[in-house]
């Protein structure tokens, strides 16, 4: 990776991936499921690693602490942590680390309680493990935690067992566990997929407000686009082990640049045009094709698109009218009022690397025209050399 | 309008719960409990719904594949509920299910190509060249191709085996299909290849569909009408767009306000509901959604601001429900290093207090008397007393009528069952709730 933005600003990220590669070792070759992701993170902020299944994005999750089991899995690049490299950090260090600083939730709430132990136990060991106090105290500090997660009459909760509480209640008692170590970082993966959509709210809203009271980062990993365009500040788009597109939330679905990225949204239903299905398939993960990861399902894709290594992210050049539409600063007065998120977002300015927005195609390349990517082109013209 | 393909009129399907070695029925999970539809022939009708609200049992309740406790079906005029093995068989042919999860619904023994005919086999046709014909004829209509037949499903992506079920299920050529969450399993960008093959292959067949699906947005996609339940009943049924653009009934609201949408600059307003939703065995009083709906209506006499109202309600649902720990409370409220059991009557009402959110005082005279009164009957420990004390002006007329559903003024095909749209005499109907149309409302050209 050629360009480092953050060289002038003073304050570093929270979290640092640059060029991390994790492969894993299979009978049938080596997966390169993560493939040169890089990333950062600011405290306090929320970046949201997206893709379709196959993409990398949880790898690159369980990367950062080391939770991809190693061996078979081999983890290269660097993960900057506060500046400490946790790469080269021993497994000791990471345990302290995990829970403590960076906490965990997962997709599935059932999976990741103890069925023998009482919610209220499991939240204070957690606690004792990071404060030495009693266990009287632990055993408060996880009902205030409890409480703190919104769940209703929490005394009680903690006595209950994981199998008498809902999948929501679950989901909270698990970000109540992932609040006790008072974490820097917060990594989510997918943890609204189980629920139903009133709960998937409920979630959401209850992460957020954690977020602005502990100003804590969370790196939200998540396949549904509705939940970026609510949680995110920044998006990383993910495809096949690859960054495609770093942009800052609203200029992803304003003006995503990536023809991939371009194509996720359409997939939405209710984003007009073509709303059809991407063509074909991901690429094998042992032996990907050369040139961009995307070029065999890629509408726009030319000769050069196939050849050498994938394209390098290269800065996306404001649109105009997009810049007229959407940008910072001065909503004319009375204009309708944004969702608090939002109206922060546009508040701050929009220099510096938080208003990155690179794209991983030749098209915004120096030697190309982004033009290019606004033909009208039918995708199912792309179609013809996939399958057997 | 022609006679509908299927009819369905107040189907239920309760569980009985057993005790004891004797199995004794001392309840029952009302799972399913008086819905009714109809459904056209070449027609999509969405089921929409929280998980565990019964739309599931429903379609398989329809189907006969469990068996109903209530209602009638109609397949074509023929009552299915009173089907033999050999009309039921036959019925079967009719009326396909294609099923969530594409991987556990296939045997992994089985070529894709047996498991796609063997209906075929099942229903008589024992030519084994004409069934390999019309399952690789299918395979094809379905994206794939005819070579595909002798492969295995673990050799297929999960948007692949879903249209290997869907190829399953057209083999019989059905005149109807249940797909339950068909696409919930699948990446967005597989999702709409299956929902356009879906409609594709619908329109060609004039197959009628009960699209059953948590996801609302998809639903919105595929359905020509759609049909919200809740815990076991249909509450609002209406044409796609008018549903989604002019919801009747305050569960539809909410429902839709949780999606989330994928738009950074759309204001997030989420409709939060209070709870979670109650048991089945044991459904509430009246309009089975007042426990949380955010616009429980008022009784005559009180007069407060609708979110303080939804507050009393919910505390006087948790003391009812048991769902309040007075000691854990106290416990909580206390200062550090102390569990509480010091503090007094008044010190723990005012703690109770707190537990509910509620205002001090609240708005109303007479609900504060109350809302005093029940704190303090609960700090002693007596939650009857709490409960007695509430009884009088804490509840609402939509635990007392039970709505049915009526048809909305104005909105052709559309139905709701809700007492703000349809009052019962003597109930106040807010003024903001009053829709154009309404008896006293103003009309509009």
């Amino acid at each position: 990776m050629s360009r480092h933005h953050t060289t002038t600003d003073q304050t570093e990220p929270l979290l640092r991936v640059t060029d991390l590669r994790t492969q894993f070792r299979t009978d049938d070759g080596v997966v390169r499921a993560v493939d040169g992701v890089s990333f950062g993170l600011n405290a306090g902020e929320t970046v949201c690693l997206v893709g379709e299944s196959g993409s990398g994005k949880t790898v690159t999750a369980e990367s950062i602490t080391r939770l991809v089991d190693c061996p078979p899995g081999e983890i290269s690049g660097r993960i900057e942590f506060r500046g400490e490299d946790l790469t080269a950090a021993s497994e000791d260090r990471l345990r302290s680390l995990r829970g403590a600083e960076i906490a965990h939730v997962f997709q599935n709430p059932q999976d990741a309680l103890n069925p023998v132990h009482t919610v209220g136990w499991q939240v204070a060991e957690v606690v004792q493990i990071h404060e030495s106090v009693s266990r009287r105290a632990a055993r408060k500090r996880a009902v205030d935690l409890l409480d703190r997660v919104d769940i209703p009459d929490p005394a009680a909760t903690a006595d209950a067992y994981p199998h008498e509480l809902s999948g929501g209640m679950k989901q909270r008692v698990l970000v109540a566990v992932a609040l006790a170590g008072e974490p820097d970082l917060l990594i989510a993966d997918e943890p609204t997929t189980a629920l139903d959509v009133t709960i998937q709210a409920q979630i959401l809203d209850l992460i957020a407000d954690l977020q602005a009271e502990f100003d804590m980062a969370v790196l939200f990993v998540t396949h549904d686009l509705g939940v970026v365009a609510r949680v995110a500040d920044r998006v990383v788009v993910l495809y096949a082990g690859k960054v495609m597109e770093r942009a800052p939330v609203d200029r992803l679905f304003d003006a995503p640049a990536h023809p991939y990225s371009r194509a996720l949204l359409a997939c939405l239903p209710g984003r007009g045009e073509s709303n059809g299905a991407i063509p074909g398939n991901l690429p094998d993960a042992t032996d990907p094709p050369p040139g961009c990861r995307f070029a065999s399902r890629c509408p726009f894709a030319v000769e050069d698109c196939h050849e050498g290594d994938h394209p390098p992210l290269a800065p996306v050049a404001e649109d105009t009218d997009v810049e007229a539409g959407a940008t910072v600063g001065d909503p004319p007065a009375g204009s309708a009022p944004l969702a608090a998120s939002s109206a922060e977002r546009s508040a701050s300015p929009d220099a510096g690397p938080d208003r990155e927005h690179v794209a991983a195609c030749l098209f915004h390349g120096e030697d190309y025209d982004a033009a290019h990517l606004d033909r009208e082109v039918a995708w199912s013209a792309a179609e013809g050399d996939h399958g057997e | 309008m022609s006679d509908p393909l299927l009819s369905v009129r107040d189907l239920e399907k309760h569980y009985p719960l057993t005790e004891g070695i004797l199995n004794r029925q001392v309840g029952s999970v009302r799972a399913v409990d008086g819905v009714s539809f109809d459904l056209a022939a070449g027609e999509t009708l969405g089921l929409v719904g929280e998980s565990g609200c019964g739309k599931s049992t429903a379609a398989t309740a329809a189907l006969r594949l469990e068996e109903p406790t209530g209602g009638t079906v109609l397949f074509d005029g023929d009552d299915v509920t009173a089907f033999d093995d050999s009309e039921l068989k036959r019925f079967r042919r009719e009326a396909q299910l294609i099923f969530q999860d594409p991987t556990s619904s296939f045997d992994p023994r089985m070529s894709v190509g047996e498991s796609v005919t063997e209906a075929l086999r099942v229903h008589g046709i024992s030519d084994r060249a004409r069934r390999r014909a019309v399952g690789e004829d299918l395979l094809e209509r379905v994206g794939l191709a005819a070579e595909d037949y002798d492969r295995y499903p673990h050799e297929f992506s999960g948007g692949q085996r879903q249209r290997i079920a869907v190829a399953r299920a057209l083999v019989v050529n059905p005149r109807l299909v249940v797909a339950d969450e068909p696409v919930s399993a699948l990446d967005v960008s597989v999702k709409s290849a299956v929902l356009d093959l879906l409609a594709d292959l619908q329109a060609e067949f004039g197959i009628a569909m009960v699209f059953i699906s948590h996801d609302l947005s998809v639903v919105r996609e595929v359905a020509d009408r759609v049909a919200v339940m809740y815990l076991g009943e249909i509450v609002e049924m209406a044409p796609t767009e008018r549903l989604f653009e002019a919801p009747e009934h305050p569960y539809t609201e909410a429902l839709l306000s949780a999606i989330p949408q994928p738009d950074p600059d759309a204001p997030a307003r989420t409709i939060q509901l209070s709870g979670s939703v109650p048991s089945a065995s044991d459904p509430p009083s009246g309009c089975r959604f007042h426990t949380r709906c955010p616009k429980a209506i008022q009784p005559a006499t009180v007069d407060l601001t609708q979110e303080t109202w939804r507050r009393v309600l919910d505390a006087r649902e948790r003391i009812a429900g048991d769902d309040v720990d007075v000691a854990a409370v106290r416990e909580l409220r206390a200062p550090a290093g102390d569990d509480g059991t010091a503090l007094g009557t008044a010190e723990t009402a005012a703690a109770l207090r707190e537990e509910f959110d509620l205002p001090d005082p609240v708005d109303d005279p007479a609900v504060e008397t109350a809302v005093t009164e029940a704190l303090s009957a609960l700090a002693d420990g007596d939650r009857e007393g709490a409960l007695a004390a509430l009884s009088e002006t804490v509840t609402t007329p939509c635990e007392v009528h039970e709505p049915t559903r009526q048809s909305v003024a104005g909105s052709p095909g559309h139905d709701v069952a809700c007492h703000l749209r349809h009052p019962p005499s003597g109930v106040r109907v807010p003024d903001d709730e009053r829709r154009v149309g309404d008896a006293d409302g103003p009309s509009e050209p």
